[in-house]
């Protein structure tokens, strides 16, 4: 092969040129968090309606094949809560359906968070009416828990396929959007209880997923410019309200210096550590 | 079986993500361009893994990250040679002092030869000299025939060889 010196000295050159330790360690990692998104989502989409069948078995065939006669049944699910007859069609015919119509990942991730938002609304619907039991309370939080864990997995997509804006706009959204209805479901418990007012289930709930969101945010943020005040930003998006509710709920701890370095090894840790967190307070 | 795929893809990785590196490297003149390309490229990759059975990793891992670099070719601005080389010490940091000096020149004297040759004739010196592929395997890559490339990479050697007396 050493046709000439040119050649050689071109071989020579190309040893000098090393991909360091670390970045392809860094590659690796991304593509082994890209394998486990891609995963997720994969089961997720091809078999929505096989489960949604199996679940609901017979009685699901028969309104199915009522809503694709006249789309009645359908469009009057749209409003069921839970307890209702019409209920299990909403969740699991209508809303999966519109999710087989969102093709692109952000379409997608926006879908999950109206789900997610949904989920509340109907918490917020039964509370106001005193209907909100503990089974159910339950079962809209795990629903809720499912659809947010989605989104988180799609913004985890985009971030990786090198969409840093749209991730980072479908953190905020999530993040905002789970603030405001949170808000809403507080208040509807106020309304029908007077004295109620401590964190229910599905708040607590609620909030580990606002704070895993933010953290997402504030992690794609701070690649590029350091994180903004998160609760200057909450504040800009929803200026008339006071955040010491949500945030500094009675629950929350109250060791401001921990409190912060805690946040602080969550964004790093968040891909390894995944949903679990605890309840964490921002401090004004 | 899923996870067989996948480790037989980070396998893959493993062996071949230093060598993807250097071919990109050679052929965009950045950094961290080609390390961008290798990612891409093994993200590429791994939609058909998943799918299918690959024979031959090497030449199919080359012939992603080819189209790639085609497919980019004028979307990122190349770094300049010069701040690049300033920025040695990301090329090999182990190197220290006069020899790092001297390996630098020696570098900086090919880059700027393989820079002034046409498109096509960096592509297949790269993948010939840099990547060490026979010119079967290039034709693979390339879907020309093995004569074909021969007569290309002769004719490249000597284009290359008059960038190297006027630089």
């Amino acid at each position: 092969m050493q046709e000439n010196p040119l050649v050689e000295k071109l071989q020579r050159a190309k040893q000098y040129v090393l991909l360091s330790q670390d970045q392809k360690r860094n590659i690796r990692n991304s593509l082994v968090r890209f394998i486990e998104a891609e995963k997720g989502n994969d089961q997720k989409n091809i078999f929505f309606l096989f489960t949604a069948f199996r679940r609901q078995t017979a009685f699901a065939l028969l309104i199915l094949v009522v809503v694709l006669l006249g789309g009645t049944v359908s469009s009057a699910a749209e409003g069921a809560l839970p307890g209702d007859i019409l209920y299990p069609i909403k969740i699991n015919i209508n809303e999966n359906l519109r999710g087989a119509l969102a093709f692109s990942d952000q379409d997608k991730v926006a879908w999950e968070t109206s789900r997610a938002e949904r989920r509340i609304e109907e918490a917020a619907h039964l509370a106001s009416s005193g209907k909100l039991d503990r089974a159910r309370e339950t079962d809209l939080g795990d629903r809720f828990e499912k659809h947010t864990d989605q989104a988180q997995t799609l913004i985890d997509k985009l971030e990786l396929e090198g969409d840093r804006q749209s991730a980072t706009a479908a953190a905020l959204r999530l993040e905002s959007s789970l603030t405001a209805q949170a808000r809403v479901l507080r208040d509807a418990r106020k309304q029908f209880n007077e004295q109620e007012n401590e964190f229910g289930d599905l708040e607590e709930r609620i909030h580990t997923r606002v704070t895993e969101a933010m953290a997402t945010r504030v992690d794609l943020e701070s690649v590029n410019s350091p994180a903004p005040n998160t609760i200057e930003k909450l504040k800009e998006l929803f200026p008339e309200e006071d955040f010491k509710d949500l945030l500094d709920g009675p629950r929350l701890d109250k060791n401001p210096e921990k409190q912060d370095k805690k946040e602080g090894e969550k964004i790093n840790g968040r891909k390894e550590t995944g949903g679990e967190t605890d309840m964490e307070s921002k401090q004004e | 079986m899923e996870d067989d795929k996948k480790n037989e893809f980070l396998r893959a990785y493993d062996e071949y993500g230093e060598a993807i590196y250097r071919h990109c490297f050679f052929r965009v003149y950045s950094k961290s361009r080609a390390e961008e390309l290798v990612q891409e490229t093994f993200l590429r990759a791994w939609q058909y893994i998943k799918q299918e059975k690959i024979h031959t990793m090497r030449p199919f891992l080359y012939q992603i990250a080819n189209n790639l670099i085609i497919d980019n070719a004028r979307k990122k601005k190349e770094e300049s040679l010069e701040s690049l080389l300033t920025k040695s010490a990301a090329l090999e940091p182990s190197y220290s002092g006069q020899k790092d000096i001297e390996r630098n020149l020696e570098l900086k004297e090919v880059l700027g030869a393989m820079r002034h040759v046409s498109e096509e004739d960096r592509q297949l010196l790269t993948m010939r000299y840099v990547d060490d592929l026979d010119p079967k395997e290039i034709a693979k890559i390339l879907g020309i025939t093995a004569n074909n490339v021969s007569v290309r990479l002769n004719r490249g050697v000597k284009n290359l060889k008059s960038k190297f007396s006027t630089t």
